[in-house]
C-alpha cells in the first residue's frame, strides 16, 4: 500500500509541477522522486523491472550516448524508458521510473529502462536497480574541485558494479581499463582504431592513468587520440586497449560516417565524441540482442543535425556557438579538434565568467591541461578573450604560441560585434561557458550601432 | 659562453593534476623575456637523476596514489635531494607534493628534510557549495614575507599537517596547514612548499619574476623588470574583479 502511495504522490506531483511550469520555472525532475522517496524509503526494490536495463555512466559523452541508445531501441519498437533530459541524480531516476510505472501491479511499463547517471551518484541507485549493462564512457579529470581526483571518480564507479552486470567499456581509456583488473564481471571492450589525426607522443604531460596499475610500468602507445584516449598496452602485464568486440573504423568526420564491425554507420556530427557515444550504443544495444541491421537501420535513418539551434548568422558570416565545459580538458580540446576541422578561416571567441554553475572556487588549472598549442594554426584568423578570466586566457594562448595580432581581448559586454566584425575573418565559434551564453549571443547579434 | 638555466620537472607524468606544467611554461616565458636561455628535464619514476646539475626545480600536484607511487621512488633520493636544499638551490613544491619533504605522510616514511608530518584529515564541515567533507577546497588569499603583493590561488588536497614555523604563507582566506591554521607552506633556504595551486607561478606573476629575479642574480645576469605582461593584468583584473585588496585591508 505504501508503495502505491509513494507511486501516486510521484505522479501527482509531477503533474501538479507540469502545470505550473510556467509560474515555479522548474521541469520537475527531481522534486517527485524526492518525495516519493522520503515516503517509501525501498520503493525501488519493490518494482517489477523490464528484462533490458542498461546504465550509462563515464566524465563526459554519456548523455549523447544515452540518447542514441534510446533512439534505437525506439526506431526498433521498443517501449523506452530514459532520462531524456539528462537529469541523472538519484531522486532523478526515482521520479522517472515511478513516472512510468503501474501504481498498482508495480510494473514499469517499458521494454527498456536506461538509465545515464552521474559518477558521483551511481550507488545510490545501483544498490537498488541492478542493470543487466553497465556503459562507461571514459573517467578523465572533471570538475576536480567537486570531485578531488579522478581515482576518486573510477572507484565511486567501481564500489556500485553489481558482480552480475555485463560492463561495456571505451577500451581506449587507460582508466576505465582498470576495471578489467579490478573486477570479474564480464566485459565488452569498445575502442576506435587509428586514425588520420592520431599522434604518436602525447601532446601534453596532463594524462592520467598511464602507468599500469598492477606493475606501475609506464604503458605503451601505438597512438594517441587525444589526451591520454588511444591504443595502450603494458609491456609486462596482459593488459591494454585489444583485442576488442566491437571497433571503430574509416572515421570520416566530414562525411559524419564511420565504420563498426565492417558495417558503415551515419555520424550527426563531426566530431570525434560523437563516434565514441555511436560506438558505445551500438555495442550495449548488439549485446541487449539487437542485430547489427537493426542497429545500422535506426542510426541511418533520419539523423537530426546536431547544435542546430545554436548557429546563427551575423554579417553574412555563420557563428557556430559549441558547447565547453571549463572543468574537463579532454572534452574541451574537442571542441577545439571540431573548429580546427572546419573549412576556412576561422574565429574563435573563448571566455567564461565562472568556471561552474555549482560553486564559486576559481581554480583555472584545466586551461593548462588543454592543448591550446593546436590553435597555431594558418586557418584560425583571431581569437577574441572574454570574460571575467579574459587576460588569463589570453595568457595561456600567450604561452601556447600564439602570435600577439592573433589574441584580442575583449570586454564582452561591450563592443564585441563591432571588434569582431572589424578585426577578423571567417566564421565565428564561440567557446564560452554556458554562464554567459545569453548576453554573447545578444552582443553578437545586436544592430550595429 | 652564455649562462644557460637547467631546470627540472620532477615527476612531470604523475604529479601533474592541477595544471602543473604550467608552472614550467610561466618559467620558461619569464626566462626568455629576459633573453636567458633555458633548459628543461622533464624526469619521472625509472630515470636517473642527478640533481646537482639544476639551477631549480619544480614538482607539481598529484593524485594521492600518484602521491605514494613518488614517495616510494624519491626516497631513494634523499641525501641528494637534501643536499641541494640545503645548498640553496631553488626548489618549489607545489599542491600535495611538499609533504614528500616532511618526516612521513600518514604512517608511511616520506624525505624527513623538514619538521612535519602530514595526515588524512578530519571530517570538516565546510559552508562550501561542495560540501566535501574530507578535503580541504577553497580559495586563497594570502600575504608572504618573500614577496610584497598577494599570493593566489585554489586549495584542493586531502590532508592536513603539523608544521610550525617557516610558513610561506599568512592566509588571509581559505584553509592553511589545518582546518583552523592561518599559517601555510613552508620557505626555508629556497625551498618554497605550498598546497596552493591555481597554477601558482601562472596566476602569480611577481612571484614567479621574483623566483627569476634571483636566479638571475645568484648567475650575475641582470635582471629586467616589466609588469605590463597579460600575466600581471590577469592578476590586477583578479585583484579587482574579487575584491581581494578590499579583503586584505579588512
Amino acid at each position: 500500500m505504501k508503495e502505491t502511495c509513494s507511486i501516486i504522490i510521484n505522479k501527482l506531483l509531477y503533474l501538479f509541477i507540469k502545470l505550473l511550469r510556467p509560474i515555479l520555472h522548474k521541469d520537475g525532475s527531481v522534486t517527485p522522486g524526492y518525495y516519493a522517496s522520503k515516503f517509501c524509503p525501498d520503493i525501488l526494490d519493490k518494482l517489477k523491472y523490464p528484462n533490458i536495463i542498461i546504465g550509462v555512466t563515464g566524465s563526459s559523452g554519456k548523455g549523447s550516448t544515452t540518447s542514441l541508445i534510446a533512439k534505437i531501441f525506439k526506431e526498433n519498437g521498443y517501449k523506452v524508458v530514459w532520462n531524456k533530459n539528462g537529469s541523472n541524480l538519484y531522486t532523478a531516476a526515482c521520479t522517472l521510473i515511478l513516472n512510468n510505472t503501474n501504481p498498482f501491479t508495480k510494473k514499469i511499463n517499458a521494454d527498456v529502462l536506461l538509465l545515464e547517471l552521474d559518477e558521483s551518484y551511481i550507488k545510490d541507485v545501483f544498490n537498488k536497480i541492478s542493470p543487466n549493462y553497465l556503459v562507461i564512457t571514459n573517467i578523465t579529470r572533471d570538475q576536480v574541485m567537486r570531485n578531488g581526483e579522478p581515482e576518486l571518480v573510477y572507484d565511486k564507479i567501481l564500489n556500485s558494479i553489481n558482480p552480475s552486470t555485463h560492463l561495456v567499456i571505451n577500451a581506449n581509456d587507460p582508466f576505465v581499463i582498470r576495471l578489467m583488473h579490478d573486477t570479474n564481471n564480464n566485459i565488452s571492450k569498445y575502442g576506435i582504431l587509428k586514425y588520420k589525426s592520431d599522434y604518436k607522443i602525447p601532446l601534453n604531460d596532463s594524462n592520467d592513468a598511464i602507468y599500469c596499475p598492477n606493475c606501475l610500468n609506464k604503458l605503451k602507445y601505438h597512438y594517441y587520440h587525444y589526451g591520454n584516449i588511444g591504443s595502450f598496452y603494458c609491456p609486462t602485464c596482459k593488459y591494454g586497449t585489444n583485442p576488442l568486440n566491437y571497433k571503430g573504423t574509416d572515421i570520416n568526420l566530414a562525411a559524419k560516417y564511420m565504420t563498426i564491425n565492417d558495417h558503415i554507420i551515419k555520424i550527426n556530427h563531426s566530431a570525434i565524441f560523437t563516434c565514441y557515444a555511436t560506438l558505445a550504443a551500438y555495442s550495449v544495444c548488439n549485446l541487449a540482442g539487437l542485430t547489427d541491421k537493426q542497429i545500422m537501420n535506426a542510426l541511418n535513418h533520419n539523423n537530426q543535425e546536431y547544435n542546430k539551434n545554436n548557429i546563427f548568422h551575423v554579417s553574412r558570416r555563420k557563428v557556430e556557438m559549441l558547447d565547453s565545459k571549463p572543468e574537463n580538458a579532454l572534452s574541451y580540446e574537442q571542441t577545439l579538434d571540431y573548429i580546427l576541422s572546419q573549412k576556412g578561416l576561422n574565429t574563435v571567441i573563448i571566455g567564461f565568467d565562472n568556471v561552474s554553475r555549482r560553486y564559486n572556487l576559481n581554480d583555472i588549472s584545466w586551461l593548462y591541461d588543454i592543448y591550446f598549442e593546436k590553435l597555431n594554426n594558418p586557418f584560425i584568423d583571431k581569437i577574441f578573450c572574454i570574460g571575467r578570466f579574459r587576460y588569463d586566457i589570453a595568457y595561456r594562448l600567450e604561452l601556447a604560441g600564439l602570435k600577439d595580432k592573433t589574441i584580442i581581448v575583449n570586454d564582452y559586454k561591450k563592443n564585441l560585434k563591432y571588434e569582431v566584425t572589424k578585426y577578423s575573418k571567417g566564421n565565428i565559434y564561440t567557446v564560452i561557458f554556458v554562464d554567459m551564453m545569453d548576453d554573447v549571443r545578444l552582443s553578437l547579434s545586436e544592430v550595429n550601432k | 659562453m652564455k649562462k644557460i638555466i637547467n631546470i627540472l620537472h620532477l615527476y612531470y607524468d604523475l604529479m601533474n593534476l592541477s595544471g602543473d606544467s604550467g608552472n614550467i611554461s610561466a618559467l620558461l616565458d619569464a626566462f626568455d623575456k629576459q633573453h636567458v636561455k633555458v633548459h628543461i628535464d622533464k624526469l619521472s619514476i625509472k630515470d636517473k637523476i642527478n640533481f646537482k646539475k639544476y639551477d631549480l626545480i619544480y614538482i607539481g600536484h598529484g593524485s594521492t596514489i600518484n602521491q605514494n607511487i613518488v614517495r616510494k621512488d624519491i626516497l631513494k633520493y634523499k641525501k641528494q635531494i637534501k643536499s641541494v636544499i640545503e645548498n640553496d638551490i631553488p626548489f618549489i613544491a607545489t599542491g600535495n607534493s611538499y609533504e614528500l619533504f616532511g618526516k612521513k605522510i600518514n604512517d608511511e616514511e616520506a624525505l624527513g628534510i623538514f619538521n612535519f608530518n602530514s595526515f588524512d584529515i578530519k571530517k570538516i564541515i565546510t559552508d562550501d557549495e561542495i560540501q566535501n567533507e574530507n578535503r580541504f577546497t577553497s580559495e586563497l588569499v594570502g600575504i608572504s614575507d618573500y614577496i610584497d603583493k598577494p599570493i593566489i590561488g585554489v586549495i584542493n588536497h586531502n590532508h592536513e599537517n603539523n608544521l610550525n614555523g617557516n610558513s610561506f604563507i599568512k592566509v588571509i582566506k581559505g584553509f592553511g596547514n589545518t582546518s583552523t591554521s592561518l599559517e601555510e607552506g613552508i620557505h626555508k633556504y629556497h625551498f618554497i612548499g605550498t598546497y596552493t595551486l591555481g597554477p601558482l607561478l601562472i596566476r602569480n606573476p611577481y612571484l614567479k619574476d621574483k623566483i627569476v629575479k634571483d636566479i638571475l642574480i645568484q648567475n650575475n645576469i641582470e635582471y629586467i623588470e616589466n609588469t605590463n605582461g597579460l600575466d600581471y593584468k590577469a592578476y590586477n583584473t583578479y585583484l579587482d574583479n574579487f575584491n581581494i585588496n578590499k579583503t586584505l585591508d579588512n
